[in-house]
């Protein structure tokens, strides 16, 4: 199952290519699995129904990467939509004043 | 992964989806594909930023991205050697340096003194910001800086920043 999920405000996403296993079947066929990993298969392991850990081949590259990340970001930045001034800089020129004293 | 100290203005225009340097800063990440540091007062002026920008689906857009990001190990990579109050005490003794050349914010001498801290430990390959006298600090430190303009062609320069901000 392919699943690329952001939530609204705390957790991870998740992202992959995952089979779903129980910790029992974990538990039962642990050397299967782990070569199952090995050739490059990857495992959300459920314990009660939720997913409690990712099983994943140890050269697999845990972060994803920043396309996955930026997905939603870049959709939107596709749109036509007029740019917005950045609220840094303009944050910094507001409090910036006393160099202007000094001149 | 090159290891790349963005300031706030950068990382704000490389998650919202429509500030004024959200293309150029785009274009860059996709060249470079870096890193970026990480460290509380960074974590605070972006997340501040990006908070108050939550009013309409790009600025949410912008906070799942950010959120996201932080629970990675590696691309925004958290600092842990980089702490406020240190990084307090390399501003003040930065301003005392330099602020009779450049005129600076004391936001921006917090930034500099931090990837100048971060650049003697590890080593990280650039330093990128979308404020011009920032940058004129940044390299007066010795930092590879890129400063990103606003020009009528909208692109990034990796010239060395105009002197704006130095005091002449």
């Amino acid at each position: 199952m392919e699943d690329i999920h952001v939530d609204g405000d705390t957790d991870l996403v998740s992202i992959a290519h995952m089979t779903s296993i129980t910790s029992k079947e974990l538990h039962e066929q642990t050397g299967a699995l782990l070569d199952r990993v090995k050739q490059g298969q990857r495992f959300r392991v459920l314990r009660g129904g939720e997913a409690g850990a990712l099983l994943v081949p140890a050269t697999d590259q845990v972060d994803p990467p920043w396309d996955e990340i930026m997905a939603e970001v870049r959709k939107a930045r596709a749109q036509p939509k007029p740019a917005r001034p950045n609220p840094v800089l303009a944050e910094r020129r507001k409090r910036h004043y006393a160099a202007g004293l000094r001149r | 992964m090159p290891l790349v100290y963005a300031d706030s203005s950068v990382l704000f225009a490389w998650f919202h989806p429509h500030d004024e340097f959200s293309a150029v800063v785009d274009r860059a990440v996709q060249q470079a594909s870096p890193d970026f540091v990480y460290w509380p007062f960074l974590r605070f002026e972006l997340r501040h930023n990006l908070r108050l920008s939550r009013v309409d689906p790009d600025g949410e857009a912008a906070w799942r991205a950010l959120r996201a990001a932080e629970k990675t190990a590696s691309r925004l990579r958290w600092q842990s050697e980089v702490t406020a109050d240190k990084m307090l005490d390399a501003a003040e003794e930065l301003s005392a340096d330099k602020s009779n050349k450049f005129d600076c914010g004391s936001a921006d001498y917090l930034h500099v003194a931090a990837a100048r801290r971060l650049n003697l430990l590890n080593g990280i390959d650039e330093f990128w910001t979308c404020d011009v006298a920032q940058a004129g600090l940044a390299k007066a430190v010795g930092l590879k800086t890129r400063l990103f303009e606003l020009k009528r062609s909208v692109r990034s320069s990796t010239k060395a920043p105009p002197r704006t901000g130095q005091r002449p």
